[in-house]
């Protein structure tokens, strides 16, 4: 299975959404990072097929998708952004309606349900109204339903958002999970979470694809310009003014910076291993 | 990999020696995952028809779509009762029932459910026809109660063809409006639409009162030329859903 992206173009009016984005996808899991506005979202949306690209296509194992239709939907799952709930549904019961709109037999929909509400760990919550439960809880509803049809091609966007943080890591370990032979792409702003999980990361800026590669390989490019320099409380509201500073930590009597620099910041600064929120981070830097 | 390639692999594997050889192990899962995936592939699920389809949406959607109808239904039936003239009024209460369609359509935009509808199977256009179907009707069966019933008040059957036309007439127009805002995805336009029909009502009821000549046998030729021009303009609107789902495309309006 392979997912192939054109030179796919968005345009509202004079504003590029996503400007000429190409690449391929193959199962495994696929981070999208980028500040708000990057063009996340209208690149999902278009691989989902439901925003019409100004220009550039996508192919799936070379058929474009629009022309597969309701074969491409089928496997398709996605969890938007913003999403809401019809009030007077269960959990059981929007699941079941989701599984409905997805052609799943009525026996086999009921069957899924009550595994995905287990898997989410909302059996519990089952029959009581969606309009009651806390944004974590609809986040874990909205999981379920993507999963409902046993997606091929799993697109989510900010799935983590609202989840507390041992939800978070179920969630990854689900994902991670479900990921074999399948393709998942997903866009968050907690970086942690894409190295967590990711196999290849994306990073998206004004509507660019700027960088592609594995977590290692995209931290590799951050390498030689991190830089951890332990200065006086004083002296550090000077360097944040004039530097990019991607931490700091109190130890002692001194405030330890982690500095984002091409060059050695000061005599004492010591090189120090990157992340990939220090290549996120220098990559937004203005 | 064919399953052939797969066991002469394995076997050729087997024959080299026991210590474990990592380009080959490397090999041998690069193989069984191109399996998997392959297996995964062809597995397709059984998929429910569209008519299997209807009958969910009709679980989930029928007690809404059925109640505002007979909400309507009722309004209009006790309020038939206190008018006179039946006849020239029936324009004015149809568009009720269009408008009471509208709610059923639009409501996966107002619970912010449109975008995670449209990426199933089914799409905003399986979705819109099913409810239209559903609604439609319903619609029927209210305008032919609320025929029935003014035919019982003028306690005659005569020009009830005409009556028919009247009531027609103006759902006709409001529904194809409606859909056609749908179509072209003029979301901003849709609560105008919903209020025009509403006020369409009063410009029926204005129509019956002051232009009576407009409900006279005479001008039958008018409302039936009226008729045909926006049963062809609904059926234009109901052969795009039909040519979109036919196509796998989708419809209707996603935030």
């Amino acid at each position: 299975m392979e997912l192939s992206i054109d030179r796919l173009t968005k345009h509202y009016g004079r504003k590029i959404a996503v400007d000429c984005v190409s690449t391929v996808m193959k199962p495994g899991v696929y981070g999208l990072l980028g500040e708000n506005g990057a063009g996340k979202t209208t690149l999902m949306r278009m691989l989902c097929a439901i925003l019409e690209a100004t220009a550039g296509e996508v192919f799936l194992d070379g058929k474009e998708i629009t022309a597969l239709g309701a074969d491409y939907r089928d496997l398709l799952g996605y969890l938007p952004q913003d999403f809401g709930y019809y009030p007077n549904y269960t959990a059981k019961e929007f699941l079941l309606y989701m599984a409905a709109l997805k052609g799943i037999p009525r026996e086999e929909a009921g069957k899924r349900a009550d595994e995905l509400l287990e898997v989410v760990g909302l059996t519990e919550a089952a029959s009581k109204k969606v309009k009651t439960f806390s944004g974590g809880m609809k986040q874990r509803v909205g999981i379920a339903q993507a999963l409902l049809n046993e997606p091929k091609i799993l697109i989510l966007d900010e799935p983590t958002a609202g989840l507390d943080p041992k939800e978070r890591v179920r969630f990854r370990n689900l994902i991670s999970d479900y990921a074999a032979g399948r393709i998942v792409i997903l866009s968050t702003h907690i970086v942690s979470d894409i190295e967590a999980i990711a196999d290849e990361v994306l990073l998206m800026r004004k509507g660019k694809l700027v960088s592609q590669g594995t977590v290692a390989e995209l931290t590799k490019k951050a390498e030689g310009k991190v830089w951890e320099l332990a200065v006086s409380p004083t002296e550090a509201k000077v360097w944040q003014e004039k530097a990019a500073v991607a931490n700091l930590r109190h130890e002692g009597e001194q405030v330890v910076l982690r500095i984002l620099s091409d060059d050695r910041p000061a005599e004492q600064a010591v090189p120090c291993d990157a992340t990939l929120e220090d290549l996120y981070l220098q990559s937004f830097r203005e | 990999m064919k399953d052939r390639e797969f066991k002469a692999f394995l076997r050729g594997a087997l024959q080299q020696e026991a210590t474990v050889r990592n380009e080959k192990k490397r090999e041998t899962v690069a193989g069984c995952r191109e399996i998997m995936y392959e297996q995964l592939e062809s597995l397709a699920e059984k998929r429910t028809g569209f008519w299997q389809f209807l009958s969910d949406v009709f679980r989930f959607e029928g007690l809404s779509i059925l109640g505002i109808q007979a909400g309507v239904l009722l309004f209009v039936c006790v309020w038939l009762g206190t008018i006179d003239k039946v006849s020239y009024y029936i324009s004015v209460f149809t568009p009720l029932f269009a408008l009471a369609v509208m709610p059923v359509l639009l409501r996966s935009q107002y619970y912010k459910m449109g975008e995670m509808e449209a990426v199933t199977r089914a799409s905003g256009t399986e979705i819109i026809l099913a409810k239209l179907l559903l609604a439609g009707a319903a619609n029927l069966v209210c305008i032919t109660v609320v025929l029935w019933l003014a035919l019982y008040l003028r306690q005659s059957g005569e020009g009830i063809g005409r009556m028919i036309l009247y009531g027609l007439v103006p759902y006709l127009v409001a529904m194809t409006a409606f859909l056609r805002f749908i179509r072209l995805r003029r979301k901003e336009r849709l609560p105008v639409c919903m209020a025009a029909t509403a006020g369409s009502c009063v410009g029926w009821a204005i129509l019956a009162k002051t232009m009576p000549q407009a409900y006279e046998a005479s001008a039958a030729g008018f409302w039936m030329v009226l008729f045909f021009l926006f049963a062809g303009f609904f059926g234009r609107e109901i052969g795009f859903i039909w040519e979109m789902k036919r196509e796998g495309k989708g419809y209707g309006i996603i935030d």
